[in-house]
């Protein structure tokens, strides 16, 4: 809700903005900067990716190269995976479980998420809650959620409901936790800013807490999309096995390692794209943050 | 908006601290202070470091309860912050994610002012402080003296009866300092209000103020009162050669010199004072 204020905001802040380009443009035309200062960042840039691009390059050769001369049952080369990885798109297997994946993904993730913050804000706004729910944190917090998977299964049986319940549990702790150090580690300095205004407790909350707390339930989001992916697997592995760990945990059964190096590639790919976008959800809301200085 | 030059300066009295109290534990930070704002004047308050002049700031912004005397705005009793007041903080206080127009339209925002007049006032403050072309920007993106300017636009939109400013130049350099005061003082001529301003530097002072108090630490205590006799407008660069001006420098400094030796003011300080208070000074 204050994504959509601050988006508000910032359209206000653009329209203004545009109202007074033409003083703008008389004055501040030009760019300052020496040419040079900007070709050689280019440069240095160009060069972080080429290191990049060799190092992967580096890992895949050796790895082929390895790969060509160990038992296949231990290790496949990469050109193996690709191939299979081929076949599987195109036999439909590989996307069926990754729909699988991602439906039970997103609609446990979405829920960690939306109960994370909501009992974040709740519980950083009321000390009575705060009172109340410290001793359950600290005893779920230092118990590994692991162990509680085959209860939920019992709980909620072998399908879907199971596995959107187990990756909400793990989406939901690092949101929580991270939701509630930001909304209650606001800067008292600007508290007392609100105060002098005159602002009513809704306002405080709207205008100060929840902006200066989405730094950190971003951060938060970042470790919890990691432990919602893990919470996926699991989940896969302990209920009716489909999904991208249905198919890892019978490819292994079956020995079968090509196939099942082809849903753990899905994995970091996926992994890739989420922290991806993460990261641009920081640069669009929390760029005025410290904490998101940290990469 | 209230942006006639000629306001009937009040004589009433905007601001009233008696006896005013404060401890921290068993210490006492402010012991017993007087000190009353006329409406409309620019009051400075100066003194060593730890003596209690943000304490004091803080008490009259109803950010800090007292344990002792009386505070009333306008005859009105103090209970808390009030809308009357507005804080120009030393560090800025601006929030990092609003862009400075929208810093500059938060007070009148929250004060429910209706979107029209937000825009209207915010653009009007904006072009006053000279921020125009900038208001896009975030905080952290400008300069410190560029933050302030939304700092004192955000204060001032909302149109306050007494404006309290603790030490707002502070952290930026000279030149900008300078160009700060002459800013704010057109600014204040044309949106008058009783000000509170809290700073080391006496010759900020006595360039800004119509009265100045002088506090001295250990407890904070009111040691003097000074009224600053240049006319205004005043312009800096102008006034700091002129004899009226050094001889109050020479004066302040020299009470805020030996109160830091921890001697009381000399025998000639003490006649200054006297002298000084028979030049019109109120009690
Ligand atoms: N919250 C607090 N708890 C305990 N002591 C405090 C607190 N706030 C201020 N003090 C003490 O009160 C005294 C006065 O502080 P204050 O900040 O008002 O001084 P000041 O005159 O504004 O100093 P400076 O010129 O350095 O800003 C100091 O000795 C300080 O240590
Ligand atoms: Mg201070």
């Amino acid at each position: 809700m204050s994504g959509v204020a601050s988006e508000r905001a910032a359209k206000v802040g653009k329209g203004v903005a545009s109202m007074a380009h033409p003083e703008r443009a008389e004055g501040q035309a030009v760019d300052p900067r020496p040419p040079n200062g900007a070709g050689s960042r280019l440069s240095r840039r160009h060069a972080k990716w080429l290191v990049r691009a060799g190092a992967i390059a580096a890992f895949l050769v050796a790895w082929q190269v390895y790969g060509e001369h160990v038992n296949a049952i231990l290790l496949v080369p990469p050109t193996a995976i690709v191939g299979q990885f081929g076949t599987m798109l195109r036999d439909g297997v590989l996307l069926n479980a990754l729909g699988a994946s991602l439906e039970a993904l997103v609609i446990g993730f979405g829920g960690g998420l939306v109960a994370g913050v909501t009992l974040g804000v709740i519980w950083a706004r009321f000390a009575v809650v705060d009172w109340a729910i410290q001793p359950f944190v600290s005893a779920l917090w230092s118990t590994p959620l692991i162990a509680l998977v085959p209860l939920y299964v019992l709980w909620f049986g072998f399908g879907l409901l199971a596995q959107v319940m187990i990756i909400a549990s793990f989406t939901f702790f690092p949101i929580l936790l991270n939701t509630y150090q930001g909304a209650s580690s606001v800067d008292q300095a600007l508290l007392e800013v609100a105060r002098t205004y005159g602002c009513t407790n809704w306002q405080t909350w709207k205008h100060v807490t929840i902006p200066s707390a989405i730094p950190y339930i971003l951060a938060g989001l970042n470790v919890a999309i990691g432990h919602a992916l893990t919470g996926m697997i699991i989940a896969e592995f302990y209920t009716n096995a489909v999904g991208l760990g249905g198919i890892v945990l019978k490819s292994a059964d079956t020995f079968q390692t090509a196939r099942m190096f082809v849903p753990i590639v899905t994995l970091m790919l996926l992994g890739i794209v989420t922290i991806g976008s993460t990261r641009r959800l920081k640069s669009r809301f929390a760029k005025w943050s410290t904490l998101s200085e940290q990469k | 908006m209230r942006s006639s030059g000629g306001v009937a300066v009040s004589s009433e009295l905007a601001v009233q601290c008696s006896g005013v109290t404060k401890r921290f534990g068993a210490q006492a930070i402010l012991d017993a202070v007087d000190l009353t704002i006329r409406g409309g004047s620019f009051l400075s308050v100066i003194g060593p470091s730890g003596c209690g002049k943000t304490t004091l700031l803080r008490v009259i912004a109803g950010l800090a309860d007292i344990d002792g005397g009386e505070v009333l705005v306008h005859d009105e009793r103090l209970r808390g912050p009030s809308r009357r007041c507005a804080v120009v903080f030393q560090n800025y206080g601006l929030f990092p994610w609003k862009s400075l127009y929208n810093n500059v339209a938060f007070g009148l925002v929250v004060q429910g002012e209706s979107k029209a007049a937000v825009r209207e006032k915010t653009e009007y403050f904006i072009d006053l402080v000279g921020l125009r072309g900038h208001e896009h920007k975030f905080p952290y993106e400008v300069s410190g003296g560029m933050q302030q300017r939304a700092g004192l636009a955000r204060a001032f939109a909302v149109s306050p009866e007494v404006l309290l400013m603790d030490e707002p130049f502070a952290a930026v350099d000279a030149q900008t300092r300078e160009s700060l005061h002459a800013e704010l003082l057109r600014i204040w001529e044309h949106h008058r209000c009783s000000v509170l301003f809290v700073t080391h530097s006496i010759e900020e002072a006595i360039v800004l103020s119509d009265d100045i108090v002088v506090m001295s630490a250990n407890p904070g205590r009111v040691l003097a009162r000074f009224t600053v006799p240049l006319p205004r407008p005043r312009r800096e660069e102008e006034i700091v050669n002129e004899p009226a001006f050094t001889s109050l420098r020479r004066e302040i400094w020299s009470l805020l010199h030996h109160r830091d030796r921890g001697g009381s003011p000399g025998a000639s300080d003490l006649a200054a004072l006297a002298s000084n208070a028979g030049e019109g000074d109120r009690p």
